[in-house]
């Protein structure tokens, strides 16, 4: 699969090693987004500034002229509603997507919220996702005749998939390393996928660091999702979770693509 | 179109435990002379065979151990003796892809060849290098042999030798197949063990059918999901179109179409011809294409199809995808050609007692 290349930077005095390419900035500073617009823009192509904050959506003072920046945020929650509806004119105007961490129970309700109310969000899946609740999730996603915004990585799922071709939803986390690669002072390093965090990779090719699976003779080489999944949750002892929501994803895509 | 089973080389650097090519320990690679000579005798018979084409597929052994220049000495030789037949000379590669590297790919690229034949094991000790057969140090060169390829655009597709190890797991099997190379489906393939299983790795027709059976509703209810899978989309095609659409021990159509040549340049019937000894028509440098084509061994292999028509097979409905089995198979296990080989010995109940009853699909012949 070709796919741009994508750098991610954390100190925006690196884009000067990037001329002419597409980055990604990652900051967990909302003073600095206009500044890294700035930088960025005079010889690159901003895919979006990954904002990591420590805090909740309705917490965060979004700005009037942020309304041309692409944002991606991390946000822990999404505080209260009745704050959020407030925030809700100022975030449409907006270019902003919300990924919360599918850890939080909470965090499922949020994003059928942000979803219902226009706002392009996410569930970040990792080793501690509520299995049960993200399987839910894609019947709202993907099957609710609601018109609703995005959630991702449903919607990446069902947007990419063509039956006989992998689809890596780790792209929408910026964690596939056909795309991205983190460069910092000195090094530079593909995106690592969310499984690696756990086990030291062995594979000398990283563009495709799911084949170690095959050749280590891991359980997820022989799962029904894997190829919407790639492995992402090998390091847990009982897959049955992930097992059963990658297949339910799977299906669930093959039958509103392909079927229907 | 003829089929060449042509093997310049039949060493490997893999010691897979149901070979029967290293078996042979024939360590002679073609000399350069015999492939001129093999490709002049190739031209001579397409010279006068106009709408005639020959398929070429490079088989070992393991092929790469030819190397680069092995493949650019074959470019340079049909540049100069194929020159006006080289177009209708197709070529196809089976290898092991641990040993494949640029140059070996970029000299396929001039040859034509965009699909590469392979095989995966991922139980351990079975497919791999040396006396224990390390299988991880094995496949993780065939998966940088894979990234290679996929890197240049080239397609590769697996064989998977169905043994006793593997019936306690199909679908475990079968998904492991699929998730490795989701554009290619595999081809499942029964292992053939003749004299002492040494290994216990030997499987019965039957256990063989329930191994296709236990994959085989999990693969109907999902089949467009998946690209071709043989056995199953061969006998889905061939039920339905009523044309035979299976692999060539099935077919009963390989008596002149099909052609082995080695290292030394004995001619056999096949690859398997080749690899047992059996059907042999000689040496490539005595005899010109229309010889080996004509040669009266092969009449008995023709006659076959009809005498099991009207005898052994007479009145089996599966004649239409089985048509009496691999001949050769008929002689390793009867001694004799014009038997039925044991292939009924899986494809009836496989037929019978999965295919037919889930698909709704039968056939009268």
């Amino acid at each position: 699969m070709n796919m741009e290349h994508i750098y991610i930077i954390q100190d925006v005095s690196l884009i000067a090693q990037l001329q002419n390419k597409t980055v990604v900035v990652e900051t967990d500073d909302l003073n600095k987004i206009e500044d890294i617009q700035n930088a960025v823009q005079e010889h690159n192509q901003l895919f979006c500034i990954k904002l990591n904050v420590n805090q909740d959506i309705t917490s965060i003072v979004f700005k009037d002229e942020w309304k041309n920046i692409p944002l991606v945020v991390y946000p822990t929650g999404l505080g209260l509603v009745r704050d959020f509806i407030k925030l809700l004119p100022l975030l449409k105007k907006l270019n902003v997507k919300f990924f919360l961490d599918g850890a939080s129970a909470q965090n499922y309700e949020a994003v059928q919220i942000l979803s219902s109310l226009g706002i392009y969000s996410g569930i970040v899946i990792n080793e501690n996702a509520n299995w049960e609740k993200l399987t839910d999730m894609i019947y709202y996603a993907l099957c609710n005749r609601v018109q609703h915004a995005p959630v991702e990585p449903f919607q990446y799922v069902y947007d990419t998939y063509k039956r006989q071709t992998l689809v890596d939803y780790g792209t929408v986390f910026f964690e596939n390393p056909e795309r991205f690669e983190y460069l910092a002072e000195g090094r530079r390093q593909k995106a690592i996928p969310i499984t690696l965090f756990s086990k030291a990779p062995l594979v000398a090719d990283w563009n495709k660091p799911w084949q170690r699976f095959f050749y280590e003779g891991t359980e997820c080489a022989a799962c029904e999702g894997w190829r919407i999944c790639l492995g992402k949750y090998a390091a847990m002892k009982d897959k049955n979770g992930c097992r059963d929501f990658t297949v339910e994803l799977l299906d669930v895509v093959e039958n509103r693509k392909f079927k229907q | 179109m003829i089929n060449i089973i042509f093997k310049a080389v039949e060493k490997c650097n893999s010691n897979c435990v149901y070979c029967e090519v290293i078996a042979k320990h024939e360590n002679e690679i073609m000399k350069y002379e015999l492939l001129q000579e093999v490709l002049q005798k190739v031209n001579d018979y397409l010279l006068k065979n106009q709408n005639e084409e020959i398929n070429l597929t490079w088989h070992g052994g393991e092929v790469c151990l030819l190397g680069a220049d092995y493949f650019y000495k074959t470019i340079e030789l049909l540049e100069k003796y194929c020159k006006t037949t080289k177009n209708r000379i197709k070529h196809s590669v089976q290898s092991n892809l641990t040993l494949i590297n640029q140059e070996i790919i970029d000299a396929f690229k001039i040859l034509g060849i965009k699909n590469i034949g392979s095989s995966y094991e991922f139980i351990p000790h079975i497919r791999g290098f040396g006396k224990q057969r390390d299988a991880i140090a094995y496949n993780r060169k065939f998966f940088e042999g894979v990234s290679l390829l996929e890197k240049n655009g080239l397609r590769w597709g697996v064989i998977y030798v169905v043994h006793k190890q593997s019936l306690e797991k199909p679908l475990e099997v079968f998904h492991i197949l699929t998730n490795l190379n989701v554009s290619s489906g595999p081809k499942f393939n029964k292992i053939y063990i003749y004299g002492e299983d040494k290994y216990n790795l030997a499987i019965t027709g039957k256990e063989y059918a329930d191994f296709l059976g236990a994959i085989f509703p999990f693969w109907w209810k999902n089949r467009e999901r998946f690209p071709k899978i043989a056995p199953f989309s061969n006998f889905y095609d061939s039920y339905t179109y009523k044309v035979t659409q299976m692999d060539c021990e099935l077919t009963g159509l390989c008596s002149h179409r099909w052609m082995y040549i080695g290292p030394t340049g004995n001619v056999s019937q096949c690859g398997r011809g080749g690899d047992f000894e059996i059907l042999n028509y000689g040496k490539i440098q005595y005899q010109t294409f229309e010889d080996i084509l004509t040669h009266p061994l092969r009449k008995e292999l023709k006659n076959r199809t009809a005498i099991l028509r009207n005898t052994t097979c007479k009145d089996c409905r599966f004649w239409m995808v089985c048509h009496g089995g691999c001949p050769i198979d008929a002689m390793l296990t009867n001694g004799k050609i014009t038997t039925k080989a044991p292939h009924c010995d899986w494809v009836k109940p496989f037929l019978t007692e999965y295919f037919e009853p889930i698909t709704g699909l039968v056939t009268n012949d």
